[in-house]
């Protein structure tokens, strides 16, 4: 009988429940209530937006402790012991759509970065650029044209980052920085031509940062300085005198592109042991830097002074770096195979203060949700995208984004990600740039 | 001579003494008078009873104590006559005893004298009664100063309590006792003690009992508990009578009397007359003991049977067969099948009963006893291993006993996942090796080219096709300023420079260090005299050179390995198949190339420098060797006891160095402590390929034919006390094994990748691969051996020489002779001495007192024996210095009477048996005296006794050289000093 019995009662179970959230718009009265404890994130956030009784139904996600609900509130009460009496604070928000394929373009080589572009003069149809292992940065339209070609690294691409709606810049592991100029007439053809070059590291620059309003750019390369360069060749100083090895003369003619002129840097930042594997401007304030390295160093640098103002070491090597703006935080991909979360500010003790682990192999590309503050896309070398939430660490990767094509094995690393309006941008080992869209919560609805 | 002992022997002892003096005065000397008396005695016991045969037990006797009796005698007569008068004359006086005092002397004074002098008095009876007057004895006879002693005698006094006198005196007057005064002139008395005053009464002469000063004293020192005796000063300086010290100007500088070296002839007539008593029969030496009755004894041995009693207590009986012995018991003996189980799970010790009860239909179908074999076995086991303690079963949980590592998560971080695999080689990676910045990947394989690859994303970022043949060694100049590759491929070294990868001030630095040495090469070719020079510098040919190739080194033999110093100037490279040129050491800066070793030690596998001294490693088949560059010579010959080693590295320290092996072992070396591995790793199914320590962790790999790189936790400590800790952490699968090839190099990244990310370097399908995590290599201080390579190989011979003489000591050892503890098996005591001592019997008549005897037909081994002393307390320096005289002593004697047997003797080893002796110098003669008996030499050695033992002592008796069978008859019963 009291088997019988005992799932009725179950159904009639009640737990005091307080909504809360972060977004005013969707904010409903704070006031704890009764709901029953089968309810799953479905069934919550049906009573959420009978709540707002709004006309359109958002759906939500339901955020405790740190992490999703996944399973109904009964199951979550006796996974983690909790007495039915008390009240759980649910944290809803908007539910995350999951990313839909949208296009890939298809390279000649490895692509190591890709950089969007909204900022178009002449039309709104935004663009991708891709820098490849074959030393060309190319410029996508999103129907996958090539708008146009640059040639002039000696050898592979690295990095790519977008100066502004007409200038790019790359660099490359011939330890250059190049900055190009990209004007488009409205028509497929574009041009691309090299405005200026940088010489000053003295291995790959493997990452790259700008910074659109001080027209600064920040490199970081493998010999374990962070250059300062100016984006402006007026600021820029001249480049140092470089004794070239002699060589034969075909290999001189092929190192002879057209003439570019040369500059130097602003500053070389030295203090990290290792290779520097990421850069990144503070999102407030263009005089403050970091950079992270091999060497498990995260370092803040005043860029006015090139000083380092403070060092953390983390647990593992830094591979990877990004800021998250509205959090004021460092996410750092490690080659532990996990992202940590860092408060860059002087006083934060914790070096880490959430760990994201769900990648397999080691994490090389972060990218912020410029749309939600606590979105967070990363590459890994483990062939995936992932799409994180940073409210919940627990939870492990939102969404996690495949490499799409013909004749993949699984196993092709992604070496770059950029999260921009028109969705994740990711390139990799498989030659491809692939575009996921991610509608904004509520846009499919 | 026979003749006259024997009459002295019976001639009475006492006159025997003088007759001997001098002998007697030097034993007196030293010896106890216990020894002095036994020959005596000896004699006496002799003559009284010939049937007395034992040796050692001499009846007591002592000429002294004969003496003593004679001198207490006479006194004590004396005291007897006395009595006897004093006896009579109270027999007399008895009558008178019992009148008053008074009245006796009233009697006597009026009684008149009659003529013959006397008074005549009546007596109380009426009886006459005479009265002698005084008897004036004279002068002569006057003993009036002789005290008045109360001749009472011992007897108890208080029988005289009731009279008024307390005994009589000699004149039998009766001694009055003293009037006492009443009882105020007593406590007078007490108020002026006089001297010595004890208030006690002399019972003797009814007075105060006074001590004198003198018993005073002695009471007070009895009292102290001192020697009451007068002056004894119980601190007294020692008398050393013997002392250590040796005078420089003596008090005499007289020479030792000659008699202490002059065999004593005392003592010889006394050995001699043992002899005669052996040879007689009287005395039968080394007679076996009665064996010895058990303290116990067994009550029921002789039982009978008895009618019941309950007095009568029977021997226990073993408890009759039950019914589950029974081969057919009946149904409920049987036992059921959890009992069954149960006595089948326990231990044989737990079981109840070591039987299992069993049903048989008949008694022909009762098998054999199916334990019978191993009973029969493990009691044999039992006798030969004799273990007499029974065993305690160990309660111990086997996991305790495990050392305690600690747990992986704990060592973190180390490698765990495949972080990259670098895709382009054709064919199998031979090599791999990260260059010292971190950033970049040489590999070298069979497709012949040396590639380079960016670490972190698997980027082939150069490559350059250098033969057809493989590159066998791919190593990075472990210089942080440099980039170059020195790569092995046939018989060439190539060292190259890749273009364009790096900076260019850092290529051009490279490529200075490659070409500064051109000029000198040529200059070092031209020696004519010189041998041709074991590697050959050239410039590359136009297309390798554009690509990157500065300098073409060529040798003779494929070169299969390559190793850079630290410095970074010199490389070594190892063509096995090379002989005595299997090694050359290219030195970058002057362009010349060397052979450290003339002669080739076997196959060569690989050669390493030391981390930071310098020292060079050398790994053969079987045996690693470490030469001192500096001093040139070899330092140490590891061996790892691996049958063919395949690669090893040494670790940061230097102290440790890991093998492996191609019959799957990794065995890990701690130098300070053996030559013997500490540690052997089996855990790969197959050939080690490589093994690889961490620069920076405690980390090494090994990689192996199986597919497999095993990671290990490899801590070494600073405190040289500890031992390195050794702990397995991850298997790292990934590579495919073709051709039963598996991973074929392994290196580990310097910095990066620490925790878990062995670089995986794969190819193409259908290839090896090498593996790779990290490292730099070793090296040592190189300036010093520089044009010292001539003198290394001199060592290099040295080392054989010394290998030489090391086999030599374990040759001689083959002739040590055999162990002593032979002697004294017993052995030959049978025929060969029967006949021996026939032989002696004749020999008797050559009267000989020595009679040795040259044992011309014992044909046995010879030996002496050193019976010393052990009562003594000898320290051991002393009892070998009398060894040794005794020896000599024998040697001497032996070399005069008995020549053959000396040859004898030296032929067999010189074989000489040090036995102790417990018996004092009685022993020590008595042994001699049964040798000398059997015709064995035997010199009692005499110590002078100027340090340690009183002077002239008998300290060790030499017996022999003689036959063993002989010896054993006299010495046989002693036990070995």
């Amino acid at each position: 009988m009291m088997e019988i019995d005992a799932p009725d009662a179950q159904q009639q179970t009640q737990i005091q429940v307080k909504f809360v959230t972060r977004d005013p718009e969707i904010a409903v009265a704070a006031a704890p209530i009764l709901v029953p404890t089968n309810l799953k994130r479905f069934g919550l956030s049906q009573v959420v937006n009978h709540l707002l009784s709004s006309d359109k139904s958002i759906p939500f996600d339901f955020l405790v402790d740190g992490a999703y609900l996944r399973s109904t509130l009964d199951a979550y009460i006796i996974q983690n012991g909790l007495s039915s009496e008390t009240t759980l604070t649910l944290e809803y928000v908007r539910a995350a759509i999951p990313p839909k394929f949208l296009t890939s373009f298809q390279h000649d080589d490895w692509v190591s970065s890709v950089a969007a572009s909204t900022h178009n003069k002449h039309n709104n149809d935004p663009v991708v650029l891709s820098g490849s292992y074959d030393g060309i940065a190319r410029v996508w339209n999103l129907s996958g044209q090539v708008l146009s070609e640059g040639a002039g690294h000696t050898a592979g691409i690295k990095s790519v980052k977008w100066l502004d709606a007409e200038s790019f810049v790359t660099s490359s592991l011939d330890r250059t920085l190049r900055i190009w100029r990209y004007t488009a007439d409205g028509t497929v053809a574009a041009s691309i031509k090299p405005a200026a070059e940088y010489i000053g590291h003295k291995s790959t620059v493997e990452s790259l940062a700008v910074n659109q309003q001080s027209k600064q750019i920040l490199s970081a390369s493998a010999d374990g300085t962070v250059g300062l360069w100016s984006a402006l060749p007026k600021q820029s100083p001249a480049a140092p005198e470089i004794e070239l090895p002699i060589r034969s003369k075909k290999r001189k003619m092929a190192a002879n592109g057209p003439k570019v002129p040369q500059y130097g840097s602003l500053a070389m930042l030295k203090g990290h042991q290792g290779p520097v594997s990421g850069v990144a401007f503070a999102p407030n304030d263009a005089t403050v830097g970091y950079s992270v390295s091999w060497d498990n160093m995260i370092k803040t640098w005043d860029l006015t002074t090139g000083v380092n103002v403070t060092t953390k070491k983390a647990k593992n090597p830094i591979l990877s770096l990004a800021t998250m703006k509205e959090l004021n935080l460092l996410a750092c991909g490690t080659s532990a195979r996990h992202i940590i979360l860092n408060d860059p500010r002087e006083n934060a003790e914790a070096v880490s203060t959430a760990t994201l682990r769900g990648h397999t192999n080691a994490v090389v590309g972060l990218s912020a949700n410029p749309a939600n503050e606590w979105e967070l896309a990363s590459a890994g070398h483990d062939g995936t995208v992932r799409v994180w939430d940073v409210r919940a660490s627990e939870s492990g990767a939102l969404f996690t984004i495949n490499r799409e094509g013909e004749g993949l094995n699984g196993n092709e690393k992604v070496f770059d990600v950029e999260w921009s309006k028109i969705g994740i941008v990711s390139g990799g080992e498989d030659k491809r740039v692939q575009i996921n869209a991610t509608p904004k919560a509520g846009e499919q609805a | 001579m026979a003749g006259s002992i024997l009459k002295k022997r019976k001639a009475p002892t006492r006159e025997d003494v003088p007759e001997h003096s001098d002998s007697e005065d030097e034993i007196r000397q030293g010896l106890s008078n216990g020894a002095l008396n036994d020959d005596d005695e000896d004699e006496d016991s002799e003559a009284d009873s010939n049937s007395d045969d034992e040796i050692d037990v001499f009846p007591e006797l002592g000429s002294d104590d004969e003496e003593d009796d004679d001198d207490e005698n006479p006194s004590e007569d004396e005291e007897d006559e006395e009595d006897e008068e004093d006896e009579e004359d109270e027999e007399e006086d008895e009558e008178d005893e019992e009148d008053e005092d008074e009245e006796d002397e009233v009697d006597e004074e009026n009684a008149e004298v009659d003529e013959h002098g006397r008074k005549t008095i009546l007596d109380s009876a009426g009886n006459l009664r005479y009265i002698y007057p005084e008897v004036d004895t004279g002068y002569a006879s006057d003993d009036s100063d002789r005290e008045e002693t109360n001749t009472v005698g011992n007897i108890d006094m208080s029988l005289y309590d009731e009279y008024p006198h307390v005994g009589y005196n000699i004149n039998g007057k009766k001694i009055m006792r003293p009037a006492k005064g009443k009882a105020l002139d007593a406590l007078l008395d007490t108020i002026d003690v006089p001297e010595g005053w004890t208030g006690m009464m002399d019972k003797s002469t009814g007075g105060d009992l006074k001590l004198s000063r003198e018993e005073l004293e002695i009471l007070k020192k009895i009292q102290m508990d001192e020697i009451p005796t007068d002056g004894y000063d119980p601190y007294a300086p020692t008398i050393e009578y013997f002392t250590s010290k040796l005078e420089v100007m003596p008090l005499s500088a007289a020479p030792e009397p000659k008699r202490r070296f002059v065999p004593s002839k005392h003592e010889h007539k006394r050995v001699m007359k043992i002899v005669r008593a052996i040879k007689e029969g009287r005395i039968v030496p080394n007679k076996p003991k009665e064996p010895e009755q058990p303290a116990f004894y067994d009550i029921w041995a002789n039982e009978v049977a008895r009618p019941d009693h309950i007095m009568n207590i029977p021997a226990p009986k073993l408890p009759p067969p039950t019914h589950d012995e029974s081969y057919n018991p009946p149904e409920e003996y049987l036992p059921t099948d959890a009992e069954k189980k149960k006595w089948e799970d326990d231990d044989p010790e737990d079981r109840e009963k070591d039987y299992l009860p069993r049903k048989h239909k008949a008694l022909r179908v009762v098998p054999g006893y199916d334990r019978f074999i191993n009973e029969r076995f493990e009691r044999c086991l039992d006798l030969y291993l004799a273990p007499r303690v029974r065993r305690n079963k160990l309660n111990i949980d086997p996991e305790s006993l495990l050392p305690k590592l600690p747990s992986p998560e704990q060592l973190r971080p180390f490698p765990t996942v495949t972080a990259t695999v670098y895709r382009g080689h054709v064919g199998r990676v031979r090599s791999l090796n990260v260059d010292p910045t971190g950033v970049w990947l040489a590999t070298g394989g069979d497709d012949g080219t040396v590639r380079v690859w960016e670490i972190i994303s698997g980027r082939e970022v150069w490559k350059i096709k250098l033969a057809d043949e493989a590159v066998n060694s791919v190593k990075w100049r472990p210089t942080q300023d440099t980039s170059i590759i020195a790569a092995a491929a046939g018989d060439d070294m190539y060292l190259i420079v890749p273009p364009s990868i790096f900076d260019p001030e850092r290529e051009i630095e490279s490529r200075k260090v490659l070409e500064h040495g051109y000029g000198t090469a040529a200059n070092a070719t031209k020696d004519p005299l010189k041998k041709e020079p074991p590697g050959k510098w050239t410039k590359p040919e136009e297309k390798l050179a554009a690509e990157g190739v500065v300098v073409q080194v060529t040798v003779k033999m494929t070169i299969k390995h390559l190793a850079w110093h630290r410095r970074g100037d010199y490389v070594a490279s190892v063509s096995p198949e090379g002989q005595n040129r299997a090694v050359a050491i290219h030195q970058l800066s002057r362009h010349t190339s060397q052979t450290p070793f003339r002669k080739s030690k076997g196959l060569i596998q690989r050669v390493e420098f030391h981390p930071s001294r310098p020292i060079l490693f050398v790994a053969t088949q079987r045996y690693i060797r470490s030469y001192d560059l500096a001093k040139q010579e070899l330092i140490k010959t590891l061996m790892p006891g691996a049958r063919w080693i395949s690669s090893f590295d040494i670790h940061n320290g230097g102290d440790n160095i890991i093998v492996g092996a191609f019959d799957k072992r990794l065995l890990w070396h701690d130098m300070e402590l053996s030559t013997k591995p500490y540690r052997t790793l089996r855990y790969h199914e197959k050939a080690i390929r490589a093994v690889k320590y961490h620069t920076g962790m405690p980390l090494f790999v090994s990689a192996s034919d199986d597919g497999t790189i095993q990671v290990f936790h490899g801590m070494v400590y600073a405190d040289m006390m500890e031992n390195p800790l050794i702990v397995p952490l991850k298997i790292l699968r990934g590579h495919k094994v073709t051709q039963s090839l598996g991973v074929l190099d392994v290196d580990w990244h310097p910095t990066h990748f620490q925790q878990h990310h062995p670089q995986l370097q794969t190819m193409k399908p259908m290839s090896q691969f090498a593996t790779s995590v990290i490292t730099t290599v070793v090296a040592a201080s190189v300036g010093y051996y520089i044009g010292k390579t001539s003198g290394l190989r001199k060592s290099d011979n040295i080392h054989d020489l010394k290998e030489v003489a090391k086999v030599s000591p374990a040759v001689e050892d083959n002739f040590t002779p055999p162990p002593e503890g032979e002697k004294k098996d017993g052995k030959g005591k049978g025929k060969e001495a029967e006949e021996w001592e026939s032989e002696e019997e004749s020999d008797e008549d050559s009267g000989a007192e020595d009679g040795i005897s040259g044992f011309e037909d014992l044909k046995e081994e010879c030996k002496m024996v050193l019976v010393v002393r052990t009562d003594l307390g000898m320290t051991k320096g002393k009892i070998a210095a009398q060894c040794g005289h005794a020896t000599l002593m024998c040697y001497k004697a032996a070399l005069r009477h008995a020549p053959e047997l000396i040859k004898r003797w030296e032929t067999w080893g010189q074989t000489k048996v040090a036995v102790q002796c417990k018996g004092g110098e009685e022993e020590l003669l008595t042994l001699q005296a049964t040798a000398l008996s059997l015709g064995v030499t035997a010199k009692i050695v005499h110590d002078a006794g100027r340090t340690q033992i009183a002077s002239g002592s008998a300290t060790v008796l030499g017996l022999g050289p003689a036959p063993r069978s002989v010896v054993d008859q006299i010495s046989g019963g002693l036990k070995l000093l």
